[in-house]
């Protein structure tokens, strides 16, 4: 599924530009904020005038144009009515910001990132984002309809926003009161209590972090994601957040740096961070950094099973909540198919061919779709009738 | 457990007796007392010496033959096994005190203070390379309270 | 372009040497020592770690570094800002302390109809009304017990056989029930009775009151019989016969029982137990032999061995623990409360094995005549003259009588096992707990003396055995021993954020 295109951008697109993709044609008084994605540019003004841009495929020779165009663009049917996307002056870029019958929507904070994990699936770009960001943000917000079941926020960290963070928090608090969000975040800065308690007085009913937390040897940690320090202040900061009575999953990417004190880990979050709400165990995603550090931290999914089994077993049976994410079941042992869940976000989810014989391939979560360069070397098709995953 | 070695020297006197020279650059007073207090239901006791070089433990079994309520006979070279090696293992304990008392105290009165009283700086900085390089008001919990 | 990436070198801490976090340790074995933190987080490791660890032989790149470090038994940081964890899970240890007195216990009668060989109160016939509370304490009593800080509070309607005296418990139960609705806090009754006079009107008047019920079932008949007389020697028969109409009128789930322990009981583990899963009960408290009251008296009835009761004790639980493979679900509460000590970051409430000691802190006893006591093992050794643990009168004595007064103050001296001679370098000591009653009734004073005391000698063999269990990593033991320890989260702790 495709989330951005491009084309080229008219002088008339001076600014960032967000909108609400329209295919029909609309009456002037119902043009507000809309982007109109039409074949050809109709000749009449009357019936252009009042949209907040247009987007084409045709070929415009002219750069004169009353209203921000973007012609020559170069995919269209991903693009739906009702959804909002975010046009850029000089790249040409059209990014799906929100599809409304999609569960996987996100709020991108910032590129920007204090860490530089190496397994890191958006790498961080050092230039400040944050203003323009959360303007578009927050006009996203204003712009969805009906409230969505769920959002993410993410980014790089969103807690380098500072105060618009919290802006963002509370628009979505005001707008949408029952939409469940769910922030990404490295924890870092809540080591700081002042911090912490901003969140917690904005009282976002609905509302839980995932922070990471890949060792409990703080030099392992501080290695997987570049920082220093950066373990001591995500576990501060986790024990601030339980203090002001937040929500929080931890999350752990597997692969060759996390998995040998995998079970240490387990331990450790259950003595130090008892409060968590879920814990998530996941699988790698071969993107951004991962295939350059890709020697670092490859280890076949298959072999790593019984660390796996064995830290389930541990969180489990002491009455923590915990979800393996992004694993095959024809990789994953038979007990821990309970715990496996349809992670992959559907714009970037997959199966691969040897999944067409599959008797599971409905429980199974599949892949990310830049898995076909890369994953376990046991992936073979199950008979059906295997047990079911949640 | 060789016992000549380590700053302990024992020589078995009876069969329900035995002399100890502890050297107290090796082991404390509070080690002595306390490996004596273990064995003071079964046996006595004395420093009869004590200077700053050593410590002349003897030590008398209180059960000398056996009797109904008791009547596995304990044995001196046991005891003096057991006195030796709990006198290591408590000079070892009196470290690990010396050393942490300190800490101790902290976490005790961290752990009952109000909250926040006691609270320290987290370490290290929360700064990525654009906030380094041109500091803004983004981020004021680096410097100091948000609020 | 992409920032630099660092080896895992760059992200090591440059400091020379460790320091040492506070820990204990003590041998298990010929070739296995534990290590113990600050907040009962263990290590079990060859003899000879603990030795290394503090002489700083350890190698540094060594996976028992970086374990010793994430546990907290050292630290090689320049902050100190990870002690607030060490604190953090410290309070946790210690949440049961919170709220002050939970428990009271309200002896509404003396009388009884049983003479049970081991009990630790005088037996009085049915036709002594000296015996029973009066209206009057019974008041004083609930007011006393309403000043507790505790939001909860849990009454315990004991005796003789409170059953006997039904009046008085139709007296203070809307009484205590008025106290604590206007002082917002929540009330949990039970009473301890041998059900042998229980009506059908008694039971539907405590399901309605929402009473729970712990009676007593020693074992199968010839053992409860035997230690449990009563006119017409048929006291497991009744016993079996009113756990069945009391499950039925006052509710399955709210009706346990409680065994005790005798010179008898220590040779028939099995049966008891076996007893136990006959009769459907799902929890059993395999308890130490009482040294107390008639149990000194007619020391030749009871008798008082600890190596037999240790046997009794492993003996039992291994049946216990292979009945839960088999499918039935049965914990045993002794094991429970070390486990959960041991196992989970919570400490228990219990108050017989808690440091400091539950008595007065956790629980007290309010007697028929007003008397009140730290515990009910204090009220016994008043039964037989020792009025040492007499706190006060609730005729007389104030909340701050009760506890700043002479005898309170003494025995919270000796409360707190981290400053007992023998206990304040010991490796269990976050999992053991001090009993200075106890320590009276069997040694002459409330500090104890360590190397002969019974409770210690009980305890550390105990807990050695549940570290031999454990350290066998069966896993069914383990998703069994976990599965008792669950009852208690984190959200039954109440946690607060600052205001």
């Amino acid at each position: 599924m495709r989330l951005t295109t491009g084309g080229n951008a008219h002088s008339s697109l001076r600014n960032s530009v967000v909108g609400k993709i329209t295919r029909e044609h609309l009456p002037e008084n119902e043009r507000r904020d809309r982007i109109l994605l039409v074949d050809s540019i109709p000749t009449a003004r009357n019936q252009i005038v009042g949209y907040r841009g247009i987007l084409t495929p045709a070929k415009i020779e002219t750069d004169q144009f009353p209203i921000p165009l973007i012609s020559s663009l170069q995919e269209t049917v991903h693009l739906r009515t009702a959804d909002i996307v975010g046009i850029e002056p000089k790249s040409g870029f059209v990014r799906t910001l929100y599809r409304p019958d999609s569960e996987h929507n996100v709020i991108f904070a910032t590129d920007r990132c204090n860490s530089n994990c190496l397994m890191c699936s958006q790498p961080p770009k050092d230039h400040d984002d944050t203003q323009a960001m959360t303007d578009r943000n927050l006009k996203l917000i204003e712009l969805i309809d009906s409230a969505p079941g769920r959002l993410v926020i993410t980014g790089g960290e969103p807690t380098l926003l500072g105060e618009r963070l919290f802006t963002i928090i509370a628009a979505l608090r005001d707008k949408f009161p029952s939409t469940y969000v769910h922030m990404l975040t490295n924890g870092r800065s809540f080591a700081w209590p002042n911090f912490t308690a901003r969140l917690a007085e904005l009282k976002h009913p609905n509302f839980m972090l995932g922070i990471p937390l890949y060792s409990d040897d703080s030099r392992i940690h501080d290695y997987v994601v570049q920082a220093r320090d950066a373990f001591d202040q995500t576990v501060l900061g986790l024990q601030q957040l339980a203090r002001y009575g937040l929500r929080i999953e931890i999350r752990v990417v597997l692969h060759a740096v996390t998995i040998p004190r995998l079970v240490h880990l387990a331990e450790y979050i259950y003595r130090n961070c008892t409060f968590v709400e879920h814990i998530a165990l996941m699988g790698l995603e071969n993107i951004g950094y991962a295939p350059r550090n890709m020697s670092s931290l490859w280890t076949d999914p298959y072999d790593y099973q019984d660390e796996l089994e064995k830290t389930v077993e541990f969180l489990s049976t002491r009455g923590l909540e915990v979800s393996i994410y992004n694993h095959q079941l024809c990789v994953l042992r038979k007990s821990l198919w309970k715990y496996s869940r349809k992670s992959i976000s559907d714009w970037k989810n997959i199966y691969l061919d040897e999944c067409e014989q599959c008797g599971v391939r409905e429980q199974c979560g599949g892949f990310f779709k830049w898995a076909t360069k890369l994953h376990s070397n046991h992936i073979h098709p199950l008979p059906a009738g295997n047990g079911t995953t949640r | 457990m060789n016992l000549q070695s380590e700053g302990i020297k024992s020589e078995i006197s009876t069969a329900f007796s035995a002399t100890i020279s502890l050297s107290a650059n090796f082991y404390s007073k509070e080690s002595l007392l306390k490996a004596a207090y273990w064995l003071s239901n079964r046996a006595v006791v004395h420093v009869p010496e004590s200077d700053d070089e050593k410590f002349t433990v003897l030590i008398k079994l209180k059960q000398t033959t056996p009797t109904l309520d008791n009547p596995k006979q304990q044995n001196i070279e046991e005891l003096v096994d057991e006195f030796c090696n709990s006198i290591i293992d408590f000079e070892l304990r009196h470290k690990v005190e010396i050393e942490t008392a300190q800490v101790r105290q902290i976490i005790l009165a961290k752990a009952f203070s109000e909250s926040g009283v006691l609270e320290e700086e987290p370490p290290g900085s929360i700064l990525d390379p654009v906030e380094q390089s041109n500091p803004s008001n983004l981020i004021k919990i680096a410097n100091g309270p948000q609020k | 372009m992409p920032r630099q990436f660092y080896p895992v070198e760059h992200f090591s801490v440059a400091q020379a040497e460790y320091k040492l976090l506070p820990f204990k340790f003590l041998k298990l074995s010929a070739d296995r020592e534990i290590l113990v933190n600050e907040v009962g987080e263990f290590i079990l490791a060859p003899v000879g770690t603990a030795q290394r660890v503090i002489r700083r032989q350890l190698d540094r790149s060594s996976e028992l570094f970086s374990t010793l470090k994430a546990k907290q038994f050292l630290t090689d940081s320049s902050s100190s800002a990870l002690l607030d964890l060490l604190a953090t899970k410290y309070r946790t240890k210690h949440h049961f302390l919170e709220g002050f007195t939970k428990l009271h216990i309200v002896v509404v009668t003396l009388r009884c109809d049983h003479s049970c060989h081991y009990c630790q109160v005088s037996r009085q016939t049915a036709d002594k009304q000296t015996y029973d509370m009066s209206p009057e304490v019974a008041e004083k009593s609930v007011d006393l017990i309403m000043q507790s800080p505790s939001p909860h509070i849990t009454l315990e309607l004991q005796g003789g056989e409170p059953l006997l005296a039904f009046d008085v418990i139709q007296h203070i139960v809307p009484y205590a029930k008025k106290r604590a609705d206007s002082l917002g806090k929540e009330l949990d009754i039970v009473v301890t009775t041998n059900l042998a006079n229980a009506t059908d009107e008694m039971l539907c008047y405590l399901r309605d009151e929402g009473i729970k019920v712990s009676t007593s079932l020693d074992g199968p008949a010839f053992i409860h019989n035997a230690n449990r007389p009563r006119p017409g020697n048929n006291s497991y028969e009744l016993t079996i016969e009113n756990i069945q109409r009391a499950r039925t009128i006052v509710g399955y789930d709210r009706v346990a029982a409680l065994m005790t322990t005798t010179q008898l009981s220590l040779d028939h583990p099995k049966e008891i137990i076996d007893e136990y899963v006959k009769q459907g009960f799902h929890s059993i408290f395999l308890r130490p032999l009482s040294p107390y009251g008639f149990a000194l008296k007619t020391k030749r009835k009871t008798g008082y061995q600890l190596d037999n009761f240790l046997e009794f004790y492993r003996t039992g639980l291994a049946h216990i623990l292979e009945l839960n493979r088999k499918g039935y679900d049965l914990e045993e509460v002794y094991t429970k409360i070390l486990l959960t000590k041991i196992l989970t970051p919570y400490g228990t409430g219990f108050v017989d094995l808690q440091s400091p000691a539950g008595a007065g802190i956790s629980v007290l006893v309010y007697n028929y005549d007003g008397d009140i006591y730290a515990t009910d093992e204090s009220r016994m050794l008043a039964e037989m003259g020792d009025h040492t643990f007499r706190l006060g009168n609730v005729m007389t004595s104030s909340f701050k009588d009760v506890f700043t007064g002479e005898p309170f103050l003494n025995l919270v001296s000796a409360s707190c096992n981290q400053s007992l001679c023998g206990c304040s370098d010991c490796a269990f000591q976050l999992y053991c707990g001090a009993d200075p009653i106890f320590n009276h009734a069997t040694q002459g004073d409330v500090f104890g003396h360590r190397p002969s005391s019974g409770f210690c000698h009980r305890n550390m063999e105990v807990i050695k055995h549940l570290f031999e269990l454990i350290s066998t990593e069966d896993s069914q033991i383990m998703r069994i021993f976990l599965a008792w320890v669950q009852t208690c989260r984190l959200k039954d702790l109440n946690m607060r954020a600052p205001s």
